[in-house]
């Protein structure tokens, strides 16, 4: 409940706020932008610092007072200043009774944050004092002043805990006395235990009380210890997003930079990383847009355990980023006065150019880095497919999906959302029939059905509800369910979904006197089928076998029965066990048949058996989505064979065509690089094709209204217009008389060939 | 564009529909939008809302993705659609 965090002069009341009040367990609740305050008093002798906001830390008030702070000379005790804060402490030797007022802050949450490596992140223990949120970072506070010293030009600046601390420094740390021990300053590892324990006092309740005698044996503990590491409200902006270089950037809640009087600190999902004024090689801001921008750059490196050192080095070919961008909504003017402090204290500050500055809000979020690709990722190297682009079937390809392609990448959901549309169009060549029969979900389906049903809504089947409302999945003989889940990708398909909705009307006819109905039901839905594939001799023998199979299922044909029963296929190339899915899906499929179809059947185990095959494992950590759209390929190529081999328990890895996989990435690479390049074509032809279309109708246009005033201007129009037209379309000029020889063709593309796009390959 | 909960239904109802964005943690955000307008302005003002890259984020509608070239009319959207947004999937096993 208090927040009294001595350790660490350069996080901000409010981190050790968070920090410290966590472990205790009390749920504070504060809505964002509402920091409450709570009231108790605190008997203190101790020359720690007591400080809180009032105000909720308005960062101007902030910033006003800390000026005072700062610039005080040490006086014993900092009576109230004005509304902002209060700074409370004493003497040695001098006990009182204050209240304190702690500013409470929320709780951060780090959920919601975007593109950062999940791995491991060292925890921060940085070239400074912080305090972290928990109790465990308190301990590893202390170790220390060989890890509090930093590397690069850190020497020069006096800002090891243990030492004493530099004359000006300590002039600028220290409000009050010069040589006062700070109880809880973050000092030799010796301490670490005292200064847990005492910040464990304080936690413990308002009461605590601590003689002066027990302050000489913590002070004594600390050994000499400087007033900078007392806990301070630096000034603090909250930032909404920090970048480093093209790929990293993060946005949590809760990320705030501070503003010591000899670093800054950014504070991101509860670690703090620390840079000194002196590491400062430049500071750039803008803060003319409405999102203000902050630019860092230091000297060198940060320090290991920072948060950022993975993915920031300004030194020369490093490959990592060499700026710190921040992202604030914050007022501008506290950026502006903080920037101008840090130029106040020798730091390099400049204001970015306009032009840089939208050049840093515009910029992609993502770029590859240059090993991996020189293209930007942002940019769309094609759409698949591209013959419908106006609807939304299509997916977008980028070149950071295409560099997960390398080896020992992981497959994101573009890429297997394009390799499982890139195999139906391949069918649709080859065996438009087949194709038709087959449905392939996206990888979100499955999560969505997974999730916790939003508010408002029964189940979470009303999510994916309007997913399939143009499509009947009953009338599909395989359907495709990518899964992902936790980092791992496997494929289910649904086999012959159309024999549940007959097996489910069968049994609903047998109890009731609808029978009439239902099969007519059945037959138009065959009908259906049937329309959609008039020509092909599969639709017309799935036909037959689906009434044969109505008619007279189980006595006519045992063995069609056997071979084709409704089943849940798992392929994992993990050969993991999957109960959920089954359920999940056969849940899916049941509310499915009950909305679309009206037919309420339950179905369970019996009717919808789960099956997992034998299907080759994976040999590495990064393959699966290769081995997914494997499994996909290698079953829609013959997709019966495989059906009937995995009932009769016969498939084995051979099944699979397993030695394909190995070349898998690579062959997708080439896919990927070639459609990259129709796709160019593509639209070259297709802007081609748009201007000539837009010129023709103007020089109908234009055709129209001078046949209107005299015929004899109408040729001398028409020229002119298509004149443009060959200029717009980057061909050669030409003399008004070829122009005229030209023009009747020119609504034509004069490439010779045909609009038509290059669809499969 | 972009404002939230900003539903004036007189004004341009033919133009403009009223877009709910479902994000992955069931926080509704609604925009309306112009009919014709490349949904691009409303991911982009989403994203920028919400702190997230544009590029770690997908936008079903009806299930199949919204690429950023879509219009609502192309997409044959309706006053008080939804559209849902998940975060990238990202699988190598474990």
């Amino acid at each position: 409940m208090t927040s009294v965090h001595p350790l660490a002069p350069s996080s901000s009341a409010s981190t050790s706020a968070s920090s410290t009040t966590k472990p205790k367990g009390i749920p504070i609740d504060v809505p964002k932008n509402e920091r409450r305050l709570s009231n108790f008093s605190l008997k203190t002798t101790n020359r720690a610092l007591m400080t809180g906001f009032r105000d909720g830390g308005h960062a101007a008030a902030r910033r006003k007072s800390s000026l005072v702070s700062l610039g005080s000379k040490s006086p014993p005790f900092l009576a109230h200043k004005a509304d902002d804060y209060d700074i409370i402490g004493a003497l040695p030797g001098f006990e009182q009774t204050v209240d304190v007022e702690v500013n409470r802050m929320r709780i951060p949450d780090s959920r919601s944050s975007i593109s950062i490596d999940q791995d491991d992140i060292a925890e921060p223990v940085t070239k400074k004092k912080k305090v972290d949120k928990d109790a465990e970072s308190t301990l590893l506070l202390s170790p220390p002043l060989t890890a509090t010293t930093p590397k690069g030009r850190r020497k020069s600046s006096v800002v090891s805990f243990g030492s004493p601390p530099h004359p000006s420094q300590q002039q600028a740390f220290s409000p009050r006395s010069p040589q006062p021990s700070v109880a809880f300053s973050p000092s030799p590892p010796p301490t670490t235990s005292g200064a847990a324990q005492s910040r464990a006092r304080l936690l413990n309740g308002p009461a605590t009380s601590l003689s002066s005698g027990r302050r000489d044996s913590v002070s004594s503990l600390s050994g000499a210890s400087s007033n900078s590491s007392n806990a301070r409200p630096w000034p603090r902006i909250q930032i909404s997003c920090v970048r480093v270089g093209p790929k990293t950037e993060f946005a949590t809640p809760n990320t705030t930079i501070e503003f010591a009087s000899d670093r800054i600190a950014l504070v991101i999902r509860g670690k703090t990383t620390t840079i000194l004024h002196t590491e400062l090689k430049l500071v750039e801001y803008y803060t003319a847009s409405r999102v203000r921008i902050m630019q860092i750059v230091t000297w060198g490196k940060l320090s290991e355990k920072s948060i950022l050192a993975n993915y920031y080095d300004p030194t020369l070919h490093s490959g990592k980023a060499r700026k710190i961008v921040l992202y604030t909504d914050e007022d501008g003017s506290s950026v502006l006065g903080q920037c101008s402090k840090l130029k106040e204290k020798g730091v390099e500050t400049r204001c970015l150019t306009p032009e840089a500055a939208e050049k840093l809000l515009t910029m992609n979020h993502r770029r590859v880095s240059p090993q991996r690709l020189s293209q930007q990722s942002e940019e769309t190297l094609f759409m698949f497919p591209f013959q419908n682009l106006g609807k939304s079937k299509s997916i977008a390809v980028r070149s950071e999906d295409v560099s997960r392609l390398a080896d020992g990448e992981f497959l994101n959901d573009t890429l297997i959302e394009f390799g499982l549309k890139y195999i139906h169009s391949n069918l649709e060549l080859k065996n438009a029939s087949l194709a038709g029969q087959v449905y392939i979900f996206n990888s979100f389906f499955y999560q969505r059905l997974l999730a916790k049903p939003s508010k408002g809504s029964m189940s979470s089947y009303d999510s994916v509800k309007s997913w399939t409302s143009k499509v009947d999945l009953f009338s599909m003989k395989y359907i495709i369910v990518p899964i992902h889940e936790n980092l791992h990708w496997y494929l289910a398909i649904i086999v012959n979904p159309g024999l549940i909705l007959q097996e489910a009307e069968q049994s609903a006819a047998a109890t009731s006197s609808t029978e009439e109905v239902t099969s007519l039901d059945i037959l138009e839905h065959q009908e259906d089928v049937h329309i959609l594939d008039p020509d092909s001799p599969s639709a017309e023998h799935r036909n037959e076998m689906d009434v044969d199979a109505t008619d007279s299922k189980p006595a006519s044909s045992p063995d069609f029965n056997a071979s084709t029963r409704p089943f849940i296929l798992c392929l994992d190339s993990l050969r993991g066990a999957h109960p959920t899915v089954f359920k999940t899906l056969r849940s899916y499929l049941q509310q499915e048949l009950l909305t679309r179809k009206g037919v309420a059947a339950p179905l369970t185990s019996k009717e919808l058996v789960g099956k997992y095959s034998k299907c080759p494992r994976q040999e590495n950590l990064c393959d699966c989505g290769v081995y997914l759209l494997h499994y996909a390929e290698v079953f829609l190529r013959n997709p019966s064979a495989i059906v009937d081999s995995i009932v009769s328990k016969s498939d084995d890895p051979t099944t699979w065509a397993a030695s394909e996989i190995p070349s898998r990435r690579e062959k997708y690479r080439d896919v990927m690089s070639s459609l990259t390049a129709q796709y160019k074509v593509f639209k070259f032809r297709q802007e081609y094709v748009d201007n000539i279309k837009e010129h023709s109708k103007d020089r109908r246009d234009s055709q129209s209204h001078s046949a209107s005033e005299s015929d004899g201007g109408s040729n001398k129009s028409d020229s002119g217009k298509s004149n443009t037209t060959e200029d717009a379309t980057d061909s050669k000029e030409d003399t008004e008389g070829n122009v005229l020889k030209d023009a009747p063709g020119s609504s034509r593309p004069p490439l010779g060939l045909a609009i038509t796009t290059p669809g499969g390959i | 564009m972009g404002d939230q909960e900003d539903k004036k239904p007189e004004a341009g109802a033919v133009e403009h529909i009223n877009l709910k964005v479902v994000g992955a943690d069931q926080s509704e955000v609604f925009f309306k939008i112009k009919r014709s307008t490349q949904l691009k302005k409303l991911m982009e003002a989403y994203c920028e809302r919400q702190g997230k890259s544009l590029n770690s984020v997908r936008f079903l509608y009806d299930g199949e993705r919204v690429q950023t070239t879509n219009t609502p009319n192309e997409l044959e959207m309706e006053d008080g659609d939804s559209i849902d947004v998940m975060v990238e999937q990202v699988g190598g096993s474990f």
